[in-house]
């Protein structure tokens, strides 16, 4: 029966191992390292054209991320798309009068939703709507009007 | 009935068929008439058939086999003895006819059924086939501990009293690769009968043994039967050995039984079939040739092919 | 020529013929778990053999891995400045196809041929036969036992797959290449998603043992019990195996991810 034991000591490091390694792959590897959902406040964003952003992609303030988008709608009668974003209790005091924007991470990669601050003393409340919204670059509108405005360089280079 | 058999009547020689049932009725007016007791048999097989693909295994095979007694199956090889075998333990089913195990018609039994009726009965593999990856004493204790809930400490007595019948007490603690193939089978034996099963079969107990190793088996065979009073069934080709074990001998031949009855009364048998087989003569009924085309086709010797 | 469809529409009907009796035998490996489930430690013994025994492989496999990805990925994305995103073509790779595939077909060679060659010989040595003779369902005691320790092993398997695979890719690019190492791990933590990317290639891992578990053991012991059999049932399991892993790996890609 000693050698059932080891058999069972063995084989009890084996799952631990797996295990071991699931945990590093998760903390390390992937979003759950950069933001721990925790206790979250929502807020509000309308955007004329929200390019590539998809649901569940980062919130940053400053290059940290501090939530992320819940849910993205078109609002019919405005025609908008609304953002909710959740960002952690953690980070409770942006400005009000802070814009967002939604940039790419490089420049092929994913899209996120950059914060930056205002200087408003208030600070936005669960529920409440950025005023400040900045749209999506797209790649091609910018190729576009480059080639379009090719002999204008100025006219390209102004707007 | 169909099929007759041949049936032996008296110890005068005379020879006579009768249908099936009738030599079980003459074999129990017999062993009357020797003031022997007439007992259920403990397996009953009745008309048997039994087809593998296009072959016909077995056709309208009928014996008994009485409770307490040892019974020798013999047969050429390839006649299926194996299989019949297999019939009476439910692994393989058969095709018409009965086979009756303790009464229960085997074939009709539920999954359920069928592993207690096996808990009745002991099995010695050719090659003993016990299980590699434990010892000799687990092997012994295996079907203890799987069918029952006794305390390990009354299953060690129990596992070295049945090592201690088989004289190998002393190689509990080894692995079957350790043993030799008469100790092997040795040890399938005493893991046979560790559930104290009525009925024991033995596959061929004594190919490749060593004539020690093979006296030692002979010597269990007939001491198991005498003393527990056990049912076997023995198959096996060697005659020499068997009429130390058996006492009665039912012969297989092309699917048929050929011959049975008391040992030296088929061993008397002077039909071709059986004294071909018994004195082992390489040609007679059992051709030496596989059937085949004339010879001289195949070596291109006809007339203007 | 005309024989062709003819042997295709047979081998067709043979196909679906396999795939009833793999589900046949499946829900007999299922209805035979409970009861083989109170024999824990055969269970403990088989996780063993089965899945410990198998991680030198699949460990020294993942660290060769994925210092290739880090080699080629860097290569590769140079050509574009897009270094940064090595991190995340690693990560996303790893999870999602290569970690369970390459783990699967690993396991298959190693553990699946193990499993079907034992169980083949204990069937040509008439071991399962003296178990039914003594009352004992094979089906329980041999096969359920090591059909369970596949499809447990093998998301175990896969995760530490991965785990080696990331850590040879950061070898490679960057303490080799010299990619920097902040880039490397928060590219994938920028887009790399816990429930599903990498439990959705554990899930993946886990079906892929179950396959394999119930390839190895329905080969094994439906052998033909000579040496012969025990021979081509083995071969049979490595490829029924890498047959049903890539097959199933499009369908759960297809359908799930």
């Amino acid at each position: 029966m000693a050698s059932n034991r080891s058999f069972e000591i063995g084989t009890g490091l084996f799952i631990l191992l797996g295990f071991a390694a699931l945990a590093f792959l998760a903390t390390q590897t992937t979003r759950l390292a950069g933001f721990r959902a925790g206790e979250t406040y929502s807020l509000k964003a309308r955007f004329t054209n929200i390019g590539q952003l998809k649901e569940r992609a980062p919130v940053k303030l400053a290059g940290v991320t501090i939530g992320s988008v819940r849910t993205i709608t078109l609002d019919p009668r405005v025609l908008d798309a609304v953002v909710l974003l959740d960002v952690d209790r953690r980070f409770a005091e942006i400005p009000e009068d802070s814009s967002l924007s939604i940039y790419t991470s490089g420049l092929l990669g994913d899209q996120y939703v950059a914060v930056k601050p205002g200087g408003s003393p208030d600070f936005l409340a669960d529920g409440d709507e950025f005023i400040l919204t900045e749209s999506s670059v797209q790649l091609e509108e910018l190729i576009g009007k480059y080639l379009v405005g090719g002999n204008d360089g100025g006219k390209a280079a102004a707007e | 009935m169909l099929n007759a058999v041949t049936g032996r009547r008296g110890r005068y020689g005379t020879l006579t068929r009768f249908p099936p049932t009738q030599v079980q009725a003459l074999n129990d007016a017999i062993a009357n008439s020797r003031g022997e007791p007439v007992a259920a048999p403990v397996v009953r097989v009745r008309d048997l058939a039994t087809r593998l693909g296009d072959k016909r295994i077995f056709d309208g095979v009928t014996f008994d086999v009485p409770a307490g007694s040892v019974l020798a199956l013999m047969g050429p090889s390839g006649t299926g003895k194996t299989t019949l075998l297999r019939h009476l333990t439910g692994q393989q089913p058969y095709d018409a006819g009965s086979v009756q195990v303790f009464g229960q018609e085997v074939a009709a039994l539920t999954h359920r059924d069928l592993y207690a009726l096996r808990r009745r009965m002991g099995m010695l593999f050719q090659h003993g086939a016990l299980l590699t990856d434990l010892s000799v004493f687990d092997n012994v204790a295996f079907p203890l501990r799987e069918n029952t809930d006794l305390p390990e400490r009354l299953i060690r007595t129990l596992v070295l009293m049945k090592l201690q019948a088989v004289g190998l007490r002393g190689a509990a603690g080894l692995m079957p690769s350790e043993l030799s193939g008469g100790m092997a089978r040795r040890v399938a034996l005493a893991r046979a009968i560790a559930l104290d099963p009525a009925l024991i079969l033995y596959d061929e107990p004594f190919v490749g043994l060593d004539p020690i190793a093979v006296a030692a088996v002979v010597e269990l065979i007939r001491t198991l039967n005498r003393t527990l009073g056990l049912t076997s069934i023995v198959v096996a080709h060697e005659i020499e050995h068997l009429r130390r074990v058996a006492d009665r001998l039912v012969v297989l031949s092309g699917g048929k039984v050929i011959a049975q009855g008391a040992v030296d009364d088929v061993l008397a048998d002077p039909s071709p079939m059986v004294r071909q087989f018994l004195q082992g003569l390489s040609d007679g009924p059992v051709p030496f040739h596989y059937p085949a085309a004339p010879l001289a086709g195949d070596f291109g010797l006809e007339r203007g092919r | 020529m005309k024989r062709v469809p003819r042997e295709l529409a047979h081998s067709l009907g043979g196909f679906l013929a396999d795939i009833g009796v793999m589900g046949g035998f499946l829900l007999r490996l299922l209805s035979a778990l409970p009861s083989s489930l109170r024999r824990f430690g055969l269970h403990v013994r088989q996780l063993w053999f089965i899945g410990a025994m198998s991680l030198t492989i699949i460990m020294i496999s993942g660290l060769f891995v994925g210092l290739v990805l880090g080699l080629q990925y860097y290569q590769a994305l140079s050509q574009f400045g897009a270094t940064g995103a090595l991190g995340t073509l690693t990560a996303l790779s790893l999870y999602r196809e290569l970690g369970p595939v390459i783990a699967a077909l690993l396991f298959s060679g190693r553990a699946g041929t193990a499993i079907t060659a034992e169980i083949g010989l204990m069937r040509s040595t008439e071991q399962l036969a003296a178990m039914e003779m003594m009352a004992v369902d094979p089906l329980r005691y041999v096969l359920a036992p090591r059909f369970l320790a596949a499809t447990i092993a093998l998301p175990l398997l896969c995760v530490v797959f991965s785990a080696m695979a990331v850590l040879g890719a950061h070898a490679s690019a960057v303490l080799w290449l010299g990619l920097d190492n902040g880039i490397y791990w928060s590219s994938m933590v920028g887009s790399v998603d816990f429930g599903h990317d990498l439990l959705g290639g554990v899930f993946k891992a886990a079906v892929f043992g179950l396959l394999i578990g119930l390839i190895s053991v329905h080969q094994g012991y439906t052998a033909r019990p000579t040496g012969e059999g025990v021979a081509y049932a083995t071969t049979r399991t490595v490829i029924h195996s890498a047959i049903a892993i890539l097959a199933f790996d499009f369908v759960l890609t297809a359908f799930l991810m």
